[in-house]
């Protein structure tokens, strides 16, 4: 029965794996591409940028996870749900810098 | 997982030996460091040769193979521009301490002239705030020197019998004043024109480059106002502005435009990496140059080499000089460019890295087609990060002046400053 519950857990787990690395790439993407756009109409600069689209990127990954959680049997503590939504940041900042990058060169 | 750290610390060692060697061995056995403003030597001795402002604190005077033949270290370090003047000495815009100098091409180690912005001597600054009719706001600008208070960027000679003076002046642009001065430089260093003002963004925005055209007019490169001016010598009204509007592109960082004849205007647009012409009349641009092979052109020059056009660009992060055949938009490097190569270099190696974890993550799955095996999520992501890193690679140099773009440039000058005033 243990091991029914464990097993059910895991999955929900993997599965919240996959939803996280979707959604920190696309949003790396998306906030990469509008970094550019954004920065041209408003005064901040790209030091400023990066850690406010980093933190709102993070703090819709906690709502993420967090209603999955209620969802799904995962297990999660309230700390194991902050920390689980910060998987995948390489990804987001990778997917970040490659889309930022590509706009500004088109964006001539 | 043994085989990703080994590769990890493989590539990792390369990175990290590769650092000193393209960055600090290799630019230190050329001559030329950070090359801002190139001049191509007409006449005079020296003629046929080139003249690079070093930004690193260096007027030199090299040979298309880079051999030194002529040389100076008395401007200080983040010295931005140097001119040959008609009586064959050296003017430099000396940046860090704002000062304009004239350097004796028979001994390089004599300045025969200066105009120094802290010397009440050669400017007096509340004298022309009032006369200019200032704000308050400039008036303290001026009165309370501080940090990269004058950043003076540009110094062009302006010879006086063809505007029916009987002296000769200077143009000066001193960037963080948003102000272009000329001065009388034949003899009493006296303020004889003026545009732009302390803490105006409006008129002028940290300029580049003023030049006169034949028929009298100014062209300056406004530089974060992100457009280009001609300005009427006598009533200071713009009579021609170009600027490329947003989203259907912008200049970005526009240092440099000359005219170069048949109504054809050279502008290098810094941060785009690329140098085109515009045609005045019906302002388009009618051919570009750079893009991947430019990395922050600082200024360009329309040259004639035996009989032939060329474009030649000073391009300080390339730590090189370029010559651009206008007609093929083929071009020559002379010298290394030590840090695009190791940006390449470094986004190479995590290119490799992603590479191999998607090679290795492909090769495990057995029992399927290659079509199928792109279906397992270790497989697809591995393959993501790859193309991610792949576009970074390309776009390596963008990457570079994005950052500078939205902010690096103004920690980098304000380091650059502390480091050049010790």
């Amino acid at each position: 029965m243990q091991t029914d519950a464990k097993t059910v857990q895991s999955e929900a787990r993997k599965r919240l794996d996959f939803i996280l690395y979707w959604y920190k790439l696309s949003t790396g993407m998306i906030f990469g591409f509008l970094s550019y756009l954004i920065m041209r109409v408003s005064d901040l600069t790209f030091f400023l940028m990066v850690p406010l689209l980093l933190v709102i990127a993070y703090l819709l990954a906690i709502g993420i996870v967090y209603r999955y959680n209620q969802r799904n049997d995962t297990g999660f503590t309230q700390k194991m749900i902050v920390k689980r939504s910060l998987m995948y940041t390489g990804t987001y900042f990778l997917a970040f810098i490659a889309l930022a990058t590509l706009s500004f060169y088109w964006g001539a | 997982m043994k085989h990703q750290t080994r590769l990890i610390m493989v590539l990792a060692s390369i990175a990290v030996v590769a650092l000193p060697i393209f960055l600090i061995i290799i630019p230190a056995n050329q001559p030329i460091g950070l090359p801002l403003d190139v001049d191509y030597i007409t006449d005079g001795d020296y003629a046929g040769n080139f003249l690079v402002t070093d930004n690193i604190g260096k007027i030199l005077i090299v040979n298309d193979e880079l051999e030194v033949l002529w040389e100076t270290d008395i401007p200080e370090r983040f010295c931005h521009e140097a001119e040959i003047l008609p009586n064959g000495n050296i003017i430099v815009a000396d940046t860090a301490p704002g000062r304009v100098i004239e350097i004796n091409i028979s001994d390089p180690e004599e300045i025969l002239w200066e105009w120094d912005p802290t010397n009440p001597d050669h400017i007096n600054w509340t004298e022309l705030a009032l006369r200019a009719g200032w704000s308050q706001d400039a008036l303290d600008y001026v009165q309370n020197p501080s940090g990269d208070w004058t950043h003076t960027n540009d110094a062009e000679w302006v010879n006086g019998s063809r505007l029916g003076r009987s002296y000769d002046s200077l143009m000066i642009s001193v960037r963080n004043f948003n102000l272009i001065l000329e001065v009388n430089y034949t003899d009493t260093k006296e303020v004889i024109w003026w545009y732009g003002e302390p803490e105006d963004y409006d008129t002028l925005n940290h300029q580049h480059n003023p030049d006169i055209r034949d028929n009298g007019n100014v062209i300056i490169c406004d530089s974060e106002n992100r457009r280009i001016i001609e300005v009427d010598y006598d009533t200071k009204e713009v009579v021609w502005r170009f600027r490329l509007d947003f989203p259907f592109g912008e200049l970005r960082w526009a240092r440099d435009c000359d005219d170069i004849g048949n109504g054809t205007y050279m502008i290098t647009d810094s941060n785009n990496g690329r140098v085109f012409f515009v045609d005045r009349e019906t302002r388009t641009i009618v051919k570009e140059f750079g893009g991947w092979y430019l990395a922050q052109p600082y200024e360009s020059d329309y040259i004639e080499i035996d009989g032939k056009d060329w474009i030649l660009v000073g391009d300080s992060p390339s730590t090189a000089i370029t010559l651009i055949d206008p007609e093929s938009d083929s071009f020559i490097v002379y010298g290394w460019p030590g840090i695009p190569n190791y940006l390449r270099l470094f986004v190479g190696l995590f290119s490799i890295y992603y590479a191999f974890m998607f090679l290795s993550e492909i090769l495990d799955v057995r029992d399927k087609k290659y079509l199928d095996r792109l279906k397992k999520p270790s497989v697809y992501r591995e393959l993501t990060y790859l193309i991610l890193s792949l576009i970074i690679l390309i776009y390596v140099g963008s990457l570079y002046r994005y950052l500078v773009e939205f902010g690096l440039w103004e920690i980098m000058d304000n380091a650059i400053h502390a480091w050049a005033i010790g």
